[in-house]
């Protein structure tokens, strides 16, 4: 490959760029918060300094490139009160020629072959200054011929990925995405509130879909453009169908921020593994935390270092009671996490969202006795979750929940939490005074579940919509779905993950005899909610789709069974019409 | 001839001792089976060659630890080996270990290499 326009040079050692506002605050006056913005691109066109330029050379990122907005309190010491983002919009300038004398690069590792030695130790400054891309909060999409648009992030499936920001210094962080070749000239606009005041703060910027490598394949008709993210794949591409999403205009997705202070820090494994703590207040208009009374405090935990045996960061976070020791850090949630370290340091454990972990004796926190853990996606789902805490969150379960989050799967367990503690799709924190969410004895002897081999698969969604259920399989999963279904007896549970993209989901407990659901503060369907198993049952006549507890039971004749098992191998969708009429949809989606 | 049979309550003790075993991950994990490599003439005294943890209901094993004299490569790849062969007469469908324990030279030596999804591992 080679660079399309001019040379190319390694002089990428500094990837975060400043970028200075472009518009006084009102009144001049200067907002009491610090409001930065900064731009990180793995590519960029360069300018070089000149009369026509300025002094310093002109950075153009390309397509997929992050920017961060930092917001932070400056009050000296008078007082905290929190920042709310209120809106983030985005304005086309005009296109203009792109102009450029280079191409600057990040690198990743060092090249298998540097030409020349003077430039060994300038790779290496790069390698060194090497900063990855931020899966971004909130996608700035500058599309010809569509509406410019700044959106929460989202995968395939509409699910936003990363939680809006909070915390006493709060980064937003955004993803920049074009196709205009030349250069297109924006204007990203925040407004941000503080004090009952709103500030409208804003930068002007480029961004171009340039591409910046060709490539010459043997035999071909010569040289070929490559996109931006196939050389550097950490570059954003949207995976959620633009206008899809409504713009977070005029305070409508507004996050608030708690006051957060560090109380607390362990260093272990040798200063491998770093747990922190922090206090958490919950502000006066808590938005952002469902369930949760203003002026509650919470101390949160978080790793920094699990990465590095080959881990996901993970965060903990728990309601402080009147019972709550006074010493955050001598609380066995630190243990456990350095348990998870050891864990797979020496033994090469792994933990992913869906897992439960039990613990062989109770941990204990205030009065409460916890028996286990549940891991599920801290951003994600969670689109309140403050940002700057890792991304995979520990559930702290009662002896109950973990015995049913188990074998039952975590969506039955978490869509109770909800349903109990008010917050969608689940509380992050953990209440030492809360009552637990399943009673073990009743639940034994009232659920269908109870006496059926259940399979328990995270690339499996499943929803319900009036007059019909369609279970969805990750296409790339779907070999060992169709695996399963070869090897389960003729009536089994296949238990999906917790499906939360519509904004509603099933939930049951025992004595409960009509359908019901927790339904998020926005949902996204009027109708269609998460359900949290399919009880397939081989035989009859005629396939059948009863709903029952949050879930259904499907009887399949034996051909349909066999028919099941051939569109689960093959990939292609199929639907049955139920002697009920109800529509069961098998589905595909990516891979 | 080696095997490898559950361990024994009793065993439990010399066998940490001897492996240096990191207690810690029982704090995680209820119901943890404990599985030992072995050599059915030694005595009871004898420690394992090697130890590895699975949970209820799981295929998939962990190598915990292994003996082998100080410096000789040769003789825990042979260990491992023969817990590999051992293993591959029970239910137990891969073994994962971590690079960082165990050395990640030693373990491709005994055919363990990297999985799609992260571990470090050999199909059994």
């Amino acid at each position: 490959m080679t660079a399309s326009t001019g040379g190319q040079a390694w002089a990428a050692q500094i990837l975060t760029r400043p970028v200075p506002r472009s518009l006084p605050a009102a009144g001049g006056e200067q907002p009491p918060f610090r409001a930065e913005l900064s731009s990180r691109s793995h590519v960029t066109f360069v300018r070089s300094p000149g009369s026509d330029v300025g002094p310093r050379p002109v950075h153009t990122p390309l397509t997929g490139h992050n920017l961060f907005l930092d917001l932070d309190l400056d009050l000296g010491g008078s007082g905290v009160d929190g920042v709310t983002l209120r809106s983030l919009t985005a304005d086309e300038i005009g296109t203009g020629p792109l102009l450029a004398d280079g191409t600057s690069f990040a690198m990743p590792r060092s090249p298998d072959l540097i030409l020349s030695p003077d430039l060994e130790p300038v790779a290496g400054r790069a390698v060194d200054a090497f900063e990855p891309l931020e899966i971004p909060q909130y996608e700035v999409l500058l599309l010809r011929g569509v509406p410019p648009q700044a959106r929460p992030a989202r995968d395939a499936y509409g699910r936003r990925l990363r939680p809006a920001p909070a915390g006493g210094t709060g980064r937003v962080v955004m993803a920049v995405v074009t196709d205009e070749p030349d250069v297109l000239h924006w204007r990203l606009i925040a407004e941000v509130s503080q004090g009952g005041r709103t500030w409208r703060l804003a930068w002007d910027l480029a961004v171009t879909a340039r591409p910046v490598m060709r490539k010459f394949v043997p035999g071909g008709n010569g040289p070929v453009d490559v996109p931006v993210h196939e050389r550097f794949p950490q570059h954003w591409v949207p995976r959620w169908p633009a206008a899809s999403v409504p713009l977070p205009r005029g305070g409508d997705d507004p996050v608030r921020l708690p006051a957060v202070r560090q109380v607390g820090r362990v260093v272990a494994a040798d200063g491998a593994l770093t747990v922190t703590v922090d206090e958490c207040e919950v502000p006066q208009d808590p938005d952002g935390f469902p369930g949760l009374p203003a002026g509650s405090r919470l101390w949160v935990y978080s790793s920094a270092g699990l990465a590095s045996v080959g881990l996901t960061e993970v965060t903990a976070a728990v309601l402080r009671t009147g019972d709550a020791p006074q010493d955050p850090v001598h609380s066995e949630l630190v243990d456990l996490i350095i348990g998870m370290y050891s864990a797979a340091l020496h033994q090469g454990w792994r933990f992913a969202v869906g897992d439960v972990l039990g613990f062989p004796r109770p941990m204990v926190i205030g009065r409460a006795e916890v028996a286990g853990a549940l891991i599920a996606h801290a951003a994600g789902d969670a689109a309140w979750f403050p940002a700057g805490w890792p991304p995979l969150l520990l559930v702290l379960l009662f002896e109950g929940e973990r015995e049913v989050a188990g074998p039952h799967g975590r969506g039955r367990v978490l869509g109770s939490l909800a349903a109990a503690q008010g917050c969608f799709p689940y509380p992050w924190w953990f209440d030492p005074d809360r009552a637990p969410v399943v009673d073990l004895a009743r639940y034994e002897g009232s659920t269908i579940l109870g006496d059926v081999a259940t399979a328990v698969h995270e690339s499996v969604l499943v929803l319900d919509g009036p007059g019909e259920v369609a279970m969805i399989v990750d296409g790339g999963q779907r070999a060992a779905i169709a695996g399963i279904w070869q090897q389960v007896p003729p009536r089994f549970a296949l238990i999906p993950r917790y499906t939360t993209m519509t904004g509603r989901v099933r939930v049951w407990t025992p004595g409960q005899s009509e359908p019901r659901e927790v339904v998020a503060g926005r949902p996204c369907s009027r109708d269609q909610a998460g359900v949290h198993f399919l009880l397939f049952i081989q035989g009859g006549d005629a396939v059948t789709v009863d709903q029952l507890e949050d879930g259904y039971v499907v009887g399949l004749p034996e051909r349909d069974w066999h028919a099941m098992g051939a569109h689960l191998r093959s990939g292609a969708g199929r639907e049955w019409v139920s002697s009920g009429g109800t529509r069961l949809k098998l589905l595909f989606s990516g891979g | 001839m080696r095997l490898v049979r559950r361990v024994p309550a009793g065993r439990r003790a010399v066998t940490r001792l001897a492996l240096g075993v990191s207690v810690v991950d029982e704090f995680l994990f209820d119901g943890l089976e404990w599985w030992e490599l072995i050599d059915p003439a030694d005595d009871d005294e004898q420690p394992a060659a090697a130890l590895v943890a699975v949970r209820p209901g799981e295929t998939i094993v962990r190598l915990v630890g292994l003996v082998a004299p100080g410096g000789r490569t040769d003789l825990a790849v042979q260990v491992l080996i023969s817990l590999v062969d051992a293993l591959r007469a029970g239910p137990a469908r891969r073994l994962v270990a971590a690079p960082l324990a165990h050395g990640e030279e030693l373990l491709q030596a005994a055919g363990f290499g990297p999985f799609d999804d992260g571990s470090f591992a050999v199909e059994l």
